[in-house]
This record gives structure tokens, sequence and C-alpha cells, in this order.
């Protein structure tokens, strides 16, 4: 086995036992729960086809906006500590002194990380899509790509992490990690979201 | 295959103004057991970290076994006991030794003779499948020690090893780090501890402020190191000018006479010129300049913080 499997094994039974991520999935599942409930309860007495297939779709939205909230927390929050925790506790001595270069043991930490987002990802997402085609019979061709983005979301937030945790301290790394993810998803949110009311010509004309 | 173990030429490390080692160079043989003393501060523990290549130098030269220090491949032969030894604390001892094992690439079948020989030998055998966070402080320096052995290795860093261990520990690392020296292992040892440093090791380098300040062969007097103790009646005047041509700091108290010699060999001549001179002997007790005594005197005793 290479240095890096070797590193990205023992990080992803590190991660699998972190209290945060237990946290994470008991969020997780009392989440869909919820959902699965909620999504029960709901009267199925649309006007026309058409509008349910809208109110599921806003159903969904919801339900993967909550998955991607728990994974980009969970990201963060299962991550932050690994780089600089372990500098600061001289676990990392042991490891660096062993005949394997720097960018394994980073290499292979990320991809234990990476390994423990996949299972989340597809336990959430798939989780929120699962009970919406199961008990709505609804399914959306988009699922995929939704999963990837968030998927991507959270890899992205763990490579900010990693790289903060090499140079700063744990919580410098976590206010930059939330701080980022702030601003990008105030920033991405901003140009995506419908136009408001005021923006529109038409409003405006008619007031 | 150079005979030096480690080789160090004006290594440097400077941490933003401050510089943590100034000038280090130094020569560690193969084979032999190396003490780095020093007080608090004095740049130790960089020296060490360098070494390791777990710090980059700031200038100047390093090489372990021949290769330059950094050089991935000779830390298989490599074996390293931090000083505050950590390490995940839900994995048990065996778990434990078998991953930084498969680190130093050594085969499964030999690992796993040699995990629980090693857990034997510093006492772990009970404990190999304890978690490694229940362990007490003293297990957990050895679960680290037997750590630093794993691959045989040709040069080994314990960096004080005997912390947090009792009298009984404390002799077993000495008794390994014996085992080490008979396999042909370099040891470099930095303690505090200078009473096992005195029994294990065959030369010391003190240090202070980063640099060396000499290095001294154990167990092999220099100039004024023998201080002698003599009970006598009979001491008169005469003697005690005469005995200026082989000893200094001769001092007198009652019937207690004690002065420094350069070494061993003047001891009996002293013994003659006392004899002849009508002086009557009770007790005469040479005693070397214990290592303790040798630090504060080259170190001084401003001593670090």
């Amino acid at each position: 086995m290479t240095g890096v499997a070797i590193i990205a094994r023992l990080t992803f039974r590190e991660a699998a036992r972190r209290r945060i991520l237990l946290l994470a999935v008991s969020f997780g599942i009392l989440f869909i729960g919820l959902y699965a409930l909620g999504l029960y309860l709901l009267p199925d007495t649309f006007e026309s086809i058409l509008v349910r297939r809208q109110i599921l779709k806003i159903f969904l939205l919801l339900g993967l906006y909550a998955a991607n909230f728990l994974t980009v927390a969970m990201s963060i929050l299962t991550s932050v500590d690994t780089l600089a925790g372990e500098i600061r506790s001289g676990t990392m001595q042991t490891l660096i002194a062993k005949p394997i270069a720097r960018w394994q043991v980073l290499l292979g930490k990320w991809l234990g990380f990476v390994g423990m987002l996949t299972v989340y990802v597809v336990l959430m997402a798939g989780g929120v899509a699962l009970v919406m085609y199961g008990i709505a019979g609804f399914w959306s061709e988009s699922l995929f790509t939704a999963m990837a983005l968030i998927w991507l979301e959270g890899i992205l937030l763990l490579s900010i992490t990693f790289l903060g945790g090499t140079m700063l301290s744990t919580l410098a790394t976590g206010v930059l990690a939330i701080g980022l993810h702030r601003w990008l998803s105030s920033a991405v949110g901003s140009r995506n979201s419908v136009p408001t009311p005021r923006a529109r010509p038409l409003s405006a004309s008619g007031s | 295959m150079s005979d030096t173990a480690i080789e160090t030429t004006h290594l440097r490390k400077i941490f933003g103004s401050n510089a943590a080692v100034e000038d280090l160079s130094l020569d560690v043989y193969r084979g032999e057991v190396f003490g780095f003393l020093g007080p608090n501060g004095a740049g130790k523990s960089t020296s060490i970290k360098m070494l390791l290549g777990l710090v980059k130098p700031t200038s100047g030269e390093a090489r372990l076994l021949g290769k330059p220090v950094g050089d991935v491949s000779t830390r298989r032969r490599v074996g390293f006991l931090p000083e505050h030894f950590r390490f995940h604390e839900w994995l048990t001892g065996a778990e434990f030794l078998d991953l930084h094992g498969q680190l130093l690439g050594i085969e499964p079948a030999v690992l796993y003779a040699r995990r629980d020989a090693l857990l034997d030998r510093v006492g772990l055998a009970e404990h190999h499948d304890k978690r490694i966070g229940d362990y007490s402080k003293g297990m957990l320096q050895r679960v680290g020690l037997a750590q630093a052995l794993l691959n045989e290795p040709d040069l080994v860093f314990l960096d004080e090893p005997t912390s947090g261990l009792d009298p009984v520990g404390r002799r077993l690392v000495r008794d390994i780090i014996g085992e080490q020296r008979d396999r042909g292992a370099t040891v470099f040892l930095n303690s505090h501890l200078l009473g096992e440093v005195e029994v294990t090791c065959d030369r010391v380098a003190f240090i202070n402020h980063g640099r060396v300040l000499e290095v001294r062969e154990l167990g092999r007097e220099t100039a004024d190191e023998i201080t002698v103790s003599v009970k006598a009646r009979n001491l008169n005047g005469n003697v005690l000018t005469s005995l200026r041509a082989w000893a200094d700091g001769i001092r007198i108290d009652g019937e207690h006479l004690t002065f420094n010699v350069a070494g061993e060999d003047i001891l009996p001549e002293v013994l003659r010129h006392l004899a002849a001179h009508d002086v009557d002997v009770y007790s005469f007790t040479p005693k070397r300049l214990s290592l303790e005594e040798q630090f504060v005197r080259i170190v001084g005793t401003e001593g670090g913080l």
C-alpha cells in the first residue's frame, strides 16, 4: 500500500469517528424523516399537473438545500482541525519523519475526507431524492447534477480548510472557510436569484 | 559508506528575527551513542527537527547517513521518538505500530513479528489491544519508543525518551539504548537527565544559543577533571607547596585535603609524594567530575528559561 492510501484510510477511519460527523448524520436522518413526513402529509389535490410539478420541484429544492447546508457544515467542521490540530499536538511529527513526502500526507488526508464527504452527500441528497420518488413519485433529471454540485462545494471547502490548516490555526482556518463560503454563496446567489420586483421595469411603470 | 551518521556544517535556523540555532557544526559517528546537552532554549529541539527534515534550515548543510537531510528514502533507516509523543488516540497500541510499519514499507509478515516482539520488549505485551488514548504517560512513551525502533533503524533520535517514565521505565530505556548500540545503530539522545546520559553515552556535545560549546568523550577525563579528597594527618606546609607541581585548587580543612589533578596517571605519584613526606594517609578518594558539574562549568549557570 502506498503512503497516500495508508494516510487516506487512516483519515477516513478517523473522520468516521468524529462526534461532529455523528451529529451531522443524526441531523441528516432527523431531517430526512421530517421531510418524508411533511411530504406525506402534503395534500395531493393540485389544480393541474403543472402546478403539482412546480410545487414538488420547490419541495425537492428545499430538501436539497438542507442537504447542502448540512454537507457544508460537516465538511468544514470535521476537517478544520485535521492539519492545524495535528501540527500543534505533535502527531504530525511522527508522521512526517516517516519515509513519506509531505504532499503524500496532504493528498492522503484530503482523499480520506473526500471519501467521507462522498458517502455523506450520497446519503443526504440520495435520501431526499428517494423520499421524493417514493412518496410523490416525482423525479428530476437534474438530480445528479445537483448532487455533483453539492459534492463539489464540499470538496472546495475541504480544500480551503486544508490550505488554511497548513499555515493558520484551527480557529483562523474555520473563519476563513466559513467567511469564504458566505461570501461566495451570496455572490453566486445574487447573480442567480430571480430579479426582485423593484428591478422589474413593468412593475416600476405600473406604480 | 561514510563513517559519520550525522554531519552538520554551519546549520542555522531563524524564526522571524530570532535565531533558534545560530551555527551548529557537529559530527556524530556511526555506532556511537551521542548525547545532545544544553539548557532549555539552547536550540536542541530545533536542531533535531532540522536533522529530521521537519524544519527547513535557514542556511547551512546537514547530512544523515551520507545523504542530504530531507531525503525521503533515508528516513526508512531512521527512527524518531519526539519529545511530546502524541498520536491518534483511538488506535490500539498494535494498530498504531502496524500503521507506522506500513508507512516504513515493512513487509507484513516481518512487521507483525517485530511489532509483537517490540511490544513485549517495552513491556506492553498485555496492552497491545488497548487504545492509545487510555495509555498512561509512561505507556505512551513506551509505545513511542517501540515505534522508533520498528524499522531496526541505523540511526535513531530519542528526544527526552525517559520523560514520564518511572525508574524501572528509565532503566528499560537505558537497556534498549545499549541493545541498539550493540546492534551497530547510532543513537542520538537528547535528555535533561544528565545521570542517564552519563551512563549511556559515548560522547556528548554541550550546546547553548544554538552553538556547540564543546564535544567530550565520556569516561575520558581532561585537565583538572579529577578531584581528590584525602583524609590525612601530619600535613605540613612543605608538602602542600610541593603538591602544586601536580595539582591545583588545593584546599585544606583540618585533616581533610582536596585538590584537582589533570588525570589518573598522576595519582600514584601524588600518593608516593605524600608518603615520602611522612604524611599519614587514612583515605584517598579520586572522584571524576560528574557530567552535571561539567555541564555547569561549560554551559554556565545562567541556565535556560
